[in-house]
């Protein structure tokens, strides 16, 4: 039995897999029950075959015509065609760890990148997810095959970082060995270098890759609240800091902003899609925000 | 520069307070796990040297804050500065009012011209200058009120008392010590007696260990006196002062002053009535001292001023003296014979009562000693308290009952005498007079190996009866008993050649006791037979008479404390002085004690007679003081003497308005504490500026 399939089966990674998945599920769901639609559209959906009708079964897929054919309920069974390819990329640095709150980024990530997966598994498209650092450290082949979310989510929940990122090699390998073109989504606070950052991206849009950044943030990051004597200590092997943060609070907030306002300018200036979340923020909002805004821009 | 309170220095410590509380701040962290770190160091990068700066800044601003708030504290005063507001003056002005300055100037006394020092002093003294005014023997509270002061330099009494400058400085200096001032300032205003200065050398180290934190200032008044008689002593011959009875008064004259003096009156007044001629005394050389013989009589029963004077001169308090003598109608005598004998000679009392009254029967009636014979069977139906004194003559028991009634008796202020005798059993006295009621302070001993052979009397090294040793001489004691000293109080009066005790003198209550331990008759001695006998009798009553009036004559200043009957205690008296009808009494309360009330008197400050008028009682009791003769010398402090003291101490002369407006002229050196407390409000405001502006975000 190999290291996977043991991780697979520990009954406590299974639980942890499993209450991201219904996590997921309940904030995907629930944004769908709103929208009735998807906002992928356009997929071509074939007949596949009929099966006896189970209480439970949506009625709006029985065949009304067998019913009358042969008074026996059956339901028409779909496979839809696949066309649509997304690459979850969730950044698994140490600085994802960073959460003032009871969330942290890299468990915000975690379940951004697990609704997406649930969403786009629903419609039946394909997913792909890796978690990278430095390198690429845990990778799932694309998949249309909807047990395969749990894989997904198994994997994102027995996930740990160890090291700090560096995101332009993992993008640029992503670049260079994705074949099919597609969605890219990278989930990341994007503490990186912004000149290589760009170059990578600008690789993938290269490559014919529609580009999502999807920025995680925790409030603190960005409010920036501390007050007194602080020593600030790097999730990333950082020297440490010491200062009054209250004396700096106005040049971090200008440094920050600049920082986010120029990954945003840039990501447009590359026809990247940006998407700004906070830690704090309620998930389905984000999602909502963000696919509202998808499918206005869709049309 | 100097510093009030120097200890208060040691709050410079407390500079330390905020480099302290900076290092402790920084090593005092919150540690946070970071992931925005490039924004971070960015962001300190670009501000660290402005915050260092800021803290530096700050630091020293609280530094020199505390830095000056402890300067400010011990309070610092600049030397050769004037002028600045808030320095604040002590000052203690001691006006010696002692009986010298009382000497007679041109115009006034030289207490006028110290009290017109006085207000100079006071008045160049600057607002809220804290003022302790004092006499040379009574100091008042520190004021800052100078009317207050200025009034009661005008109420500085003059005394008759030798002043001790000494002690007065250390009051005054002590007083000064304790205040907390920039300038401190002590006057003493003072005619430089030179009898008040004591040990020179002693008051000039004090006065130079004062000038080491006080500036002392000697002002001195009073130009030096060439001559000045006094009346040194004045001494009532007679023990038993009887109405219409003429009485011997002794006075010596002394000559403090420079110049020889001839024909020098000595004058007598019977309550301020002339009496008699004056005694003149021919010459008087200086340095010498001659004595005087007057005679005065009491016209009636009661308190008297026999008052003795001289001619004036410019030192006064020494002119006059005066003391209270009580007359009496009658003095009785109750004389207790143990041994009656068969005719009147054999007995035991017969020496005594004419010794007590020697003179012809006839005249006995009238004669102011009334001697009452009684056997020891008749006491139970006598009154003690009719009888001035109770003599025992070797009676041979003390009954129970009258050993209480006579202890009783004593204790009230009556006399009593036992002597010896053949009857006498020791016994009885030890047991009842002795140890029961302690009345007699010796014990009679039968075991006295020397009790038999012939031997005389001497007086005692003080002689307190003033007997004549040579008439004692020729006394021979054949027979005594023996005294056993206890543990009680008793004064010898008569010691026999081989120093054995032979009379004792003690009090008992407000009474007097005399113990002799041989006979009053020729059975032991042949004293009876002496010339010898007549005043010893007469001394040992006279004793025992005057004890009652014992410490009404006093020196000026000394306190005054006169036992009375126990039933006045607690009643109010009123107490005048009589050389000035107008001058208000004093009042007062008689003490209550144990056998007797006591009145208590410390205003003696000048000499003369004073009158007490006690509530409830006809006769008013009289007392006296006299001036110190310590006082008497004219002798002023030399220019050699003044030299010295120079040295360390500001000296002026004050003659009538002389000096006006000069005092407080020098007077230099300003307490910094109110700039310094405006600079620290000023650094405080800095501060909370600072550290609100610097706290800002940036």
């Amino acid at each position: 039995m190999d290291a996977e399939t043991r991780k697979l089966l520990d009954p406590r990674a299974i639980a942890r897999a499993e209450a991201l998945g219904m996590n997921a599920r309940f904030i995907v769901e629930g944004y769908m029950a709103g929208e009735h639609k998807s906002p992928y559209r356009g997929f071509a959906i074939e007949f596949a075959q009929h099966r006896e009708y189970a209480p439970g079964d949506d009625v709006r897929h029985l065949d009304w015509k067998v019913q009358a054919k042969t008074e026996r309920y059956y339901i028409k069974q779909y496979e839809q065609e696949t066309n649509f390819v997304a690459h979850l990329l969730l950044d698994g640095s140490e600085s994802m760890k960073y959460g003032s709150g009871e969330i942290s980024k890299l468990e915000y990530g975690k379940m951004m990148a697990a609704c997406l997966a649930y969403l786009i598994l629903h419609q039946r498209d394909s997913v792909a997810l890796g978690i990278f650092d430095e390198e690429v450290q845990e990778y799932l082949p694309r998949s249309d095959n909807r047990d395969n979310l749990f894989r997904i989510m198994d994997r994102l929940a027995g996930f740990e970082p160890l090291r700090g990122t560096r995101l332009a090699p993992v993008l640029h390998g992503m670049a260079g060995q994705i074949k099919r073109k597609g969605i890219v989504i990278v989930i990341s606070d994007f503490f990186d270098d912004e000149e290589e950052l760009l170059q990578s991206v600008q690789h993938l849009r290269f490559k014919g890759h529609e580009v999502i950044l999807m920025q995680v943030l925790d409030p603190c990051e960005i409010d920036f609240p501390f007050t007194g004597n602080v020593e600030f200590e790097g999730l990333e092997d950082l020297p440490l800091i010491r200062t009054r943060p209250s004396q700096i609070k106005k040049s971090y907030h200008r440094e920050f902003e600049e920082f986010r306002e120029r990954l945003r300018s840039d990501a447009e200036r590359h026809q990247c899609h940006f998407v700004g979340a906070r830690t704090d923020q309620p998930l389905d909002e984000v999602l909502a925000n963000y696919l509202t805004f998808r499918k206005s821009a869709a049309g | 520069m100097n510093f009030l309170n120097q200890a208060l220095l040691w709050g410079l410590a407390a500079v330390s307070l905020p480099i302290i509380i900076h290092l402790l701040n920084r090593r005092r962290f919150r540690r946070e796990p970071w992931a925005a770190m490039r924004f971070l160091k960015v962001s300190v990068e670009q501000n660290q040297r402005r915050m260092k700066l800021e803290d530096w800044v700050l630091l020293l601003v609280r530094c020199a804050m505390i830095a000056l708030l402890a300067l400010l504290m011990a309070r610092p005063v600049m030397e050769g500065l004037s002028g600045v507001p808030g320095s604040k003056v002590a000052a203690a002005i001691i006006v010696d009012n002692s009986a010298s300055m009382g000497t007679r100037e041109t115009e006034s006394t030289r207490l006028s011209l110290a009290r017109e020092a006085a207000h100079a002093i006071l008045s160049g003294f600057p607002g809220g200058t804290s003022v302790a005014l004092a006499g040379a023997f009574h100091a008042h509270e520190a004021s800052n009120d100078l009317e207050l002061v200025a009034a009661r330099i005008d109420e500085i009494p003059q005394t008759d008392r030798h002043a001790d400058l000494q002690r007065s400085l250390e009051v005054a200096a002590r007083g000064l010590e304790g205040q907390a001032a920039s300038v401190k300032e002590l006057y003493l205003v003072t005619d430089a007696h030179a009898a008040e200065w004591g040990s020179f050398g002693a008051l000039e180290a004090r006065l130079r260990d004062i000038a080491m934190g006080i500036k002392v200032h000697l002002v001195t008044v009073g130009a030096p006196v060439r001559s000045n008689l006094a009346i040194s002593s004045l001494r009532p011959a007679a023990t038993l002062t009887s109405v219409n009875q003429p009485f011997r008064i002794d006075v010596d004259v002394t000559n403090h002053g420079d110049v020889p003096m001839s024909a020098v009156p000595v004058k007598l007044l019977v309550d301020g009535q002339p009496e008699g001629e004056a005694w003149i005394i021919d010459e008087l050389q200086p340095g010498d001292g001659q004595s005087a013989t007057l005679y005065a009589t009491l016209p009636t029963p009661g308190y008297h001023r026999v008052t003795v004077a001289l001619k004036g001169d410019k030192m006064p308090f020494d002119d006059r003296r005066t003391v209270v003598i009580k007359a009496r109608e009658e003095v009785s005598v109750l004389l207790v014979d143990g041994d009656p004998g068969q005719e009147a000679r054999d007995s035991e009392t017969f020496f005594l009562r004419h010794a007590l009254a020697p003179v012809p029967e006839e005249e006995q009636t009238d004669y102011p000693v009334q001697p009452r014979i009684v056997s020891i069977s008749d006491l139970a139906e006598e009154d003690l308290n009719r009888h001035h004194a109770v003599v025992l003559a070797n009676v041979a028991d003390v009954p129970l009952g009258f050993a209480d009634r006579l202890s009783r008796y004593v204790e009230a202020g009556g006399g009593l005498i036992v002597f010896a005798g053949g009857n006498l059993r020791p016994e009885s006295y030890n047991t009842l007079l002795h140890r029961k009621h302690g009345l007699l302070p010796v014990a009679f001993s039968t075991d006295d190996e020397d009790a038999v052979g012939p031997r005389t009397v001497v007086p005692a090294e003080t002689n307190p009866l003033g007997l004549d040793s040579d008439l004692l001489a020729g006394v021979v004691f054949r027979e005594k008993l023996g005294l056993e000293a206890g543990e009680m109080e008793y004064r010898p009066a008569l010691r026999y050649d081989d120093g054995g005790l032979a009379l004792t003198e003690s009090e008992y209550g407000r009474g007097k006791v005399f113990v002799f331990n041989s006979s009053a008759d020729l059975e032991w001695n042949d004293f009876a037979i002496r010339p010898a006998f007549v005043p010893f009798v007469n001394r040992l009553l006279g004793k025992i008479v005057q004890n009652r009036e014992a410490g009404l004559n006093v020196e000026a200043g000394q306190v005054l404390r006169h036992r009375l009957d126990v039933g006045l205690a607690g009643r109010p008296a009123t107490i005048y002085e009589m050389r000035d009808p107008e001058a208000l009494g004093y009042l007062t309360t008689l003490a209550g004690g144990e056998s007797s009330s006591v009145l208590k008197f410390d205003r003696t400050g000048r000499a003369g007679a004073y009158q007490v008028a006690i509530e409830g009682e006809s006769e008013p009791l009289l007392f006296s003081t006299r001036a110190s003769v310590r006082e008497s010398s004219p002798e002023l402090l030399g220019s050699e003497q003044l030299g010295r003291l120079g040295a360390f101490v500001e000296l002026s002369r004050w003659e009538s308005m002389s000096k006006q407006g000069s005092f407080g002229m020098e007077r230099q050196g300003a307490e910094l504490w109110w700039p310094l407390l405006l600079t620290v409000i000023l650094f405080g405001a800095i501060e909370i500026v600072l550290a609100q502006w610097f706290s800002r975000s940036k």
